[in-house]
């Protein structure tokens, strides 16, 4: 075998060596990842939605995303009728917190800040209700609750990664630079790499 | 691939390898293709748009990544798996780019400069996320090319004293690209009728003078010398010249390296703005505020790093840098006050993007003037490119708030730059000294 061949060989299994990485990775994150939607991100897509119902060219994909995940009769409460928001998305600034559970169901604290205008809304928590058919739903908005503020505010983040994960992560990294030391050895002139 | 002025390798991503050693030994001996200071000093300003621009366009999709998802509707998941063919993108640009040695300098720049040109307009039309990742793709392409045959062509018409300063005002404006899009957001340009459309928009009217321009742009010397025959051509080398056994080692080193730094880097400046906005509650002001404020002091930290890495050498200045790095952006995913998140985000540039300079020297001085382009071409569009594809999709994925593994973008970010850790340990295990060594010296 000429040395052309034999470096076209080797780029070839490298080739399918990191393929397989990736599809095992992938495979990886699949079973680790969640397959069931966390109120917060079901929260944070409707508060999105309801902030698109003033936004020009998705106001009525808008209105469709806002009545899937919740009530339409709440978008009044949180943009007050009568405010000309040029064509933009009603909120400037969004963000939900960790859900508590409190009196039988879920709730998400959020803050909004409106582009033009103000609300009483602002910041609150949106009651969420899980639906067998639909996943979970917001029901209501509510006032502040004491415990249920947003990340900038003090509270804490939708979802933490436990700690153990960071020590997992320092391990998996520990293997990472066992393999590519292994791998910058076997690259050696006198390595075991088909050469 | 050259060294400036004070021995610093500079690496000229992407750049054909097939006539790089013909342009250090001198001009080619034809008065009627002598070029001016003038035409020098044009040719710099015309190119460093394709360098700046290459910042601005990674920059908007960073810094908008909040509003180009509310128009789309999509998940964190699926931007972050859009970034995939976006970025690869300017992997085939590689290829692209290596056209030049067929059809020339000029009209591949020019070419590259109409394409990128239509498909960032193009971008501002995209109805969904598909058709945007589409364009935004073909941009790529183009832009990565235009980056790549600039750099050749400064590499071939600058005289030898002058090409590092050349490159380093490149990478400079790539710099000032990002910054661009920061006045742009702080002047509230996404807030207009076409949103963050503009941008993209806003990108179209320079490039469109520049093409005009781009005219007055000659064919370079050592292209037509070679085509008239006046010089023999090199024989292109084969794409995997650089794996052969004797420089294999070093290739995987290097490679590695700067893909252990690219996957978390890429994964965290995609993603800040959009952390800052959704988990830390950030306006789009003040986002625009830190990006101007961070990118234009921490990019001192391009210039500490070229003359640390001479004064204390590669590798120490390396693992500082790898170490500052890590340490600031957990600190910036993880802290939530605002003030601390200031600080460490102006570190994280600092360390983070500063170590530029000694990952270029990486990549070029280990390896032989005849393998040094093929090389730095590898490291640059293939493992380094791994960072810009893999880094922003595992953010999207793992951070989802939806569904995602983890539930959010700064846990996810902390948890990526732990991969920087082998990387600092393969520097400080296997990377050899190069300071003060003259390259031949460092190739023998």
């Amino acid at each position: 075998m000429s040395q052309g061949d034999s470096l076209r060989r080797g780029f070839l299994v490298g080739l399918l060596a990191t393929a397989i990485v990736f599809v095992l990775l992938g495979g990886l994150i699949g079973v680790f990842g969640t397959t069931e939607d966390r109120p917060e991100g079901v929260a944070e897509r409707w508060l999105t939605a309801v902030g698109d119902t003033t936004r020009s060219g998705v106001k009525g994909d808008a209105g469709t995303r806002v009545a899937d995940h919740g009530d339409p009769s709440l978008v009044a409460a949180l943009i007050p009728a009568g405010i000309d928001m040029h064509g933009k998305s009603a909120f400037s600034e969004l963000e939900v917190g960790k859900a508590i559970r409190r009196d039988g169901g879920l709730q998400v604290p959020y803050h909004v800040a409106l582009r033009e205008g103000s609300t009483t809304a602002g910041q609150g928590v949106l009651s969420m209700v899980k639906d067998p058919q639909r996943g979970w739903q917001v029901r209501a908005l509510g006032p502040p609750v004491a415990g249920a503020t947003v990340p900038s505010k003090g509270g804490s983040a939708v979802s933490k990664a436990p700690g153990v994960l960071y020590l997992a992560a320092l391990v998996i990294g520990l293997f990472v630079a066992i393999g590519c030391s292994r791998l910058v050895r076997a690259a050696e002139p006198s390595g075991s790499l088909p050469a | 691939m050259t060294t400036d002025e004070a021995g610093l390798a500079t690496v000229a991503p992407g750049v054909p390898g097939d006539f790089e050693e013909a342009s250090f030994t001198g001009p080619v001996d034809d008065p009627s293709l002598e070029r001016d200071d003038a035409y020098l000093r044009l040719l710099l300003w015309l190119l460093v748009s394709a360098a700046f621009f290459e910042g601005y366009d990674s920059s908007i999709l960073a810094l908008l990544l909040p509003n180009i998802q509310s128009t789309f509707h999509v998940s964190e998941a699926v931007l972050g798996i859009t970034r995939i063919p976006i970025e690869l993108g300017l992997f085939v640009a590689f290829f692209v780019a290596r056209l030049s040695d067929r059809v020339g300098r000029r009209p591949m720049l020019l070419w590259s400069v109409v394409g990128y040109t239509l498909f960032t307009a193009l971008t501002a039309f995209s109805w969904d996320i598909w058709s945007f990742a589409f364009f935004q793709f073909a941009s790529r392409v183009f832009l990565g090319a235009e980056y790549a045959v600039g750099v050749t062509m400064i590499v071939e018409e600058f005289p030898a004293a002058r090409r590092g300063r050349a490159l380093g005002t490149l990478l400079t404006f790539a710099a000032l690209g990002t910054i661009a899009v920061g006045v742009l957001l702080g002047a509230g340009v996404q807030d207009g009728p076409l949103e963050w459309r503009a941008f993209y928009l806003v990108g179209l009217a320079p490039l469109l003078v520049l093409s005009f321009y781009r005219r007055r742009i000659k064919e370079t010397r050592r292209f037509l010398a070679v085509r008239s025959g006046r010089i023999a051509s090199d024989p292109e080398p084969s794409m995997l010249e650089a794996w052969q056994p004797r420089y294999r080692r070093n290739l995987v080193l290097v490679g590695l390296v700067h893909m252990l730094r690219s996957i978390p880097l890429f994964g965290s400046t995609a993603w800040w703005a959009f952390y800052a906005e959704r988990e830390r509650g950030f306006s789009t002001g003040r986002v625009a505020v830190y990006i101007i404020c961070a990118y234009g002091l921490g990019c001192v930290g391009y210039y500490v790093c070229g003359r640390a890495m001479e004064r204390f050498g590669r590798r120490p200045t390396a693992l500082v840098y790898f170490a500052g790095g890590i340490t600031f952006s957990i600190l910036l995913f993880q802290s939530t006050s605002p003030s601390v998140q200031f600080v460490a985000l102006l570190l994280a540039v600092f360390f983070g993007l500063g170590m530029g300079p000694v990952m270029s020297a990486f990549a070029t001085e280990l390896f032989p003037t005849e393998v040094r382009g093929q090389a730095a071409a590898w490291v640059r569009n293939v493992f380094e490119i791994a960072g810009y594809v893999f880094g922003p999709a595992l953010v999207g994925i793992l951070g989802d708030h939806t569904n995602g593994a983890i539930g959010n973008v700064g846990d996810t970010v902390s948890l990526l730059m732990v991969l920087q850790i082998p990387g600092l340990w393969l520097v400080w295990k296997y990377m050899p000294e190069m300071r003060g060594r003259e390259l031949e010296e460092i190739s023998a």
